[in-house]
């Protein structure tokens, strides 16, 4: 039984992530693991903001995580003029989510209805749901560079650049997904809201 | 900074301030302070990212599906193994690889050639679509196509 990694918390993430792949292309289960724990929460999340569906996002995030268990020999480090074991990954995920999303339209388990809440608190979650499911739709209406990268710059919180090099597109280029991204959701949740505010005044 | 600048990098980097590089972000705030119509733009951002981190995403069960993977990966060969290593690269983007483009690109450069040489048209424009690696790429590029053609805004 190999040992767990041993972080090293000197905040240099992207040397871990180096050294645990060199171990996972050996083989190293425990190491494979070790990685998973670091990043599948992201992995997932990132997904599931894609795809709109937490059932896809988690097909998505195992066979992303396969295929690092089966490439891991073709990764190079940064340090030898490689890309960032993050930048390689989420490659693979955004590249899996767009095939899902191209495939298959599946129906969303998570915009089923849920059973009825009574906890006092039942009024808030509802809206707090109704709201985001205003903005998921809004999100799903977005073209796929668009949507994927809005969601890796606005709620994964990372840098233009970052996004282009996991897109493969230049920095300029992520700054006009972002400004198409941000207008369209603007416009779409202004016209749903007034919709709303128009639909409520009639009844 | 004029008050387009600032509209355009709200655009780009939202109302959230801390998000702005550090070369425009002293500009923006005096900006802001000094031009009513700024802090507007300003306030509109922030408003639209309020309303935009409404979006949830389900929790998952984290362990189970670390489980699943460990299982799953347990009948498949490792890296170092060298049946892994006849399996194609994974990260290729949007279904994009260069192999895809160059090695049939190869086929009917010598089609081209063969017909050059021997007096008739080489490939036709019917096809060159018929080739799967140009048409992945033209569809790939259906969506912000002008994202690659220089005017962005």
């Amino acid at each position: 039984m190999q040992e767990p990694f041993n972080i090293t918390h000197n905040g240099d993430e992207a040397n871990d992530d180096a050294l645990l792949m060199q171990r996972i292309a050996a083989g190293d289960q425990q190491a494979f693991r070790d990685l998973m724990q670091r990043h599948l929460g992201r992995t997932v999340r990132l997904a599931a903001r894609i795809l709109g569906s937490s059932g896809a996002a988690e097909d998505v995030a195992q066979e992303a995580f396969v295929r690092v268990w089966k490439h891991a020999g073709n990764w190079e480090d940064p340090a030898r003029a490689g890309a960032k074991f993050t930048t390689w990954l989420y490659r693979i995920v955004l590249n899996l989510c767009i095939d899902e999303k191209r495939k298959r339209s599946f129906t969303d388990i998570d915009a089923i209805p849920e059973q009825a809440d009574e906890t006092p608190d039942a009024e808030a979650n509802m809206q707090r749901r109704e709201k985001s499911q205003r903005v998921k739709a809004a999100l799903d209406t977005l073209p796929e560079r668009q949507r994927a990268a809005f969601v890796l710059c606005f709620y994964e919180d990372y840098s233009n650049k970052d996004a282009a090099d996991m897109l493969g597109i230049s920095v300029k280029a992520i700054e006009s997904l972002l400004v198409r991204a941000r207008r369209s959701l603007r416009d779409l949740l202004q016209d749903e809201e007034e919709n709303r505010k128009r639909g409520g005044a009639e009844t | 900074m004029t008050l387009d600048e600032f509209k355009n990098l709200l655009e780009i980097y939202s109302g959230d301030l801390s998000r702005w590089p550090a070369a425009k972000l002293q500009d923006a705030v005096a900006l802001a302070k000094q031009v009513p119509a700024a802090q507007a733009l300003l306030d509109e951002a922030v408003a639209l990212d309020h309303k935009l981190r409404h979006y949830d995403v389900p929790q998952t069960d984290l362990a189970a599906l670390e489980n699943r993977i460990m299982a799953a990966i347990a009948d498949v060969p490792a890296a170092a193994d060298p049946r892994a290593a006849e399996a194609p690269a994974p990260w290729s983007l949007f279904g994009w690889r260069p192999a895809y483009i160059f090695a049939p690109s190869g086929g009917l450069l010598a089609a081209a050639l063969i017909g050059f040489m021997i007096g008739s048209a080489p490939v036709t424009h019917k096809e060159f679509l018929l080739d799967p690696s140009f048409y992945s790429v033209d569809v790939i590029m259906s969506g912000d196509a002008d994202i690659y053609e220089g005017s962005l805004f």
